[in-house]
């Protein structure tokens, strides 16, 4: 079973916040993580996105729950540019974990 | 006995080193019961970095408990000017307006306080901000139409969202649209704890007492360094991975534009309008009481937000090779 999160609605058309973004992971998305198959966010609507926001919603889940957590995760919707950002993100995540896996 | 700055008739970017230089040492050298005077005599000619500076400024003494007085300023040539960008309301003076308030859309957005309380969050007003600048691309998806309008929504949420996040003080917003030679400023200005201070609160795992002011504005524009990556937020978790600065420099650059980043003694130019290849980076004589970003950006460099973040983000080794998550997008 999945479960859909609808960003544009939750909250707005232009995601700038970081402090929102790691409001809405902590109270909406990783509380579903063990769940649901698929935790799916639905991007539709959402004109733009800056880094700050990006890197709070999704680096900190990587991070957290490990690489595997991608198996998880899909983004529906998206605009070119939103995108763009979300796989920054992602990479920025991966990384994260391989760094303190070295460290370790 | 009060102490007077007489206020220089015009800045502009390259001299935004000397007069946030200026501020902090008249500011440095008062007596918190000896009265300041601000002259606006001769003042004409202001970027928004340096409205934005001197309102931080005066706040600042303000808070401090400073006796502060503004002279001359219904003579002043930019009278007029500051009284539609707000200046002297923000200062709490009420001037008699001997003109009709025009919209303002496509000139300039007024002066804007931001803090922690402000109940508008940062994503609407940095949308307010460039559908204030560009109002013809606010409805727009075409990525080609709207590029001037996307850059500044995301330039706008970055500089207000490190004030925000970091200064521990108000921060005050502006921008003024230029139609002689197609470009757009937007300044934020703090008069919080610098980027030193940020550091020095947070303690991240690169921060050690020897770190200067120079030093953490360098930190700082690195694309993976913030004082708030490594710490909890009110939500126990990070809340910014530190590549907002980096990248805003980044696209700033690639428009011709100038950036700008002045935080206590610390003062960061890179102006590919003067042609170097190296940014201006030195150590101010006396200590700006905050932090203020500035960027100039030229509309007809603008090609697509999307192309030039892309571009913007591999030079800084933040993304990968593309297509390595494609099997995580649905359409």
């Amino acid at each position: 079973m999945n479960q859909e999160l609808t960003l544009a609605t939750d909250l707005g058309t232009y995601l700038a916040d970081g402090s929102r973004a790691a409001e809405y992971r902590l109270q909406r998305i990783e509380p579903i993580l063990g769940v649901y198959d698929l935790v799916i966010l639905d991007l539709e609507d959402v004109r733009g996105m800056n880094s700050s926001f990006a890197n709070a919603l999704l680096v900190p889940l990587i991070v957290n729950h490990g690489q595997e957590v991608l198996q998880k995760l899909r983004f529906r919707h998206c605009k070119p540019v939103v995108k763009l950002m979300i796989e920054a993100a992602l990479a920025m995540g991966v990384r994260s974990v391989a760094a303190n896996a070295a460290h370790a | 006995m009060s102490a007077r700055l007489r206020l220089p008739s015009a800045i502009y970017d390259d001299g935004l080193d000397g007069f946030v230089s200026l501020l902090g040492d008249f500011l440095a050298r008062l007596s918190p019961n000896e009265p300041m005077v601000f002259d606006f005599q001769t003042v004409s000619f202001y970027v928004p970095g340096a409205i934005t500076a001197l309102l931080a400024t005066l706040q600042r003494g303000n808070d401090q408990g400073y006796v502060i007085s503004l002279a001359n300023v219904e003579t002043a040539p930019a009278f007029t000017y500051l009284q539609r960008v707000d200046f002297f309301r923000h200062c709490g003076i009420d001037l008699p307006e001997s003109f009709y308030r025009h919209d303002s859309s496509r000139r300039f957005v007024p002066l804007r306080r931001v803090d922690r309380s402000t109940t508008e969050n940062v994503d609407s007003i940095s949308r307010g901000i460039a559908a204030c600048l560009f109002p013809e691309q606010a409805e727009s998806d075409d990525p080609e139409f709207c590029a001037a309008h996307d850059l500044v929504t995301y330039a706008t949420s970055e500089l207000l969202l490190n004030a925000v996040q970091h200064a521990r003080a108000p921060a005050f917003v502006m921008a003024q649209s230029y139609q002689q030679n197609d470009s757009v400023r937007i300044a934020v200005a703090d008069y919080g704890i610098g980027i030193r201070g940020s550091f020095e609160e947070s303690r991240p795992d690169f921060w050690n007492s020897e770190l200067d002011d120079l030093d953490a504005v360098q930190l700082a524009l690195k694309p993976t360094v913030s004082s708030k990556a490594h710490v909890a937020s009110g939500w126990g978790e990070a809340v910014n991975a530190g590549v907002g600065l980096s990248i805003l420099k980044e696209l700033t650059l690639d428009t011709d534009g100038i950036f700008t980043l002045a935080s206590h003694t610390a003062f960061h130019q890179t102006n590919h309008q003067a042609r170097h290849p190296f940014p201006s980076e030195y150590r101010l004589l006396n200590a700006f009481p905050g932090t203020l970003c500035t960027i100039q950006i030229f509309r007809n460099k603008l090609v697509n937000e999307q192309a030039m973040l892309y571009a913007a983000k591999q030079r800084l080794g933040l993304i990968d090779q593309r297509g390595a998550f494609d099997n995580l997008f649905e359409s």
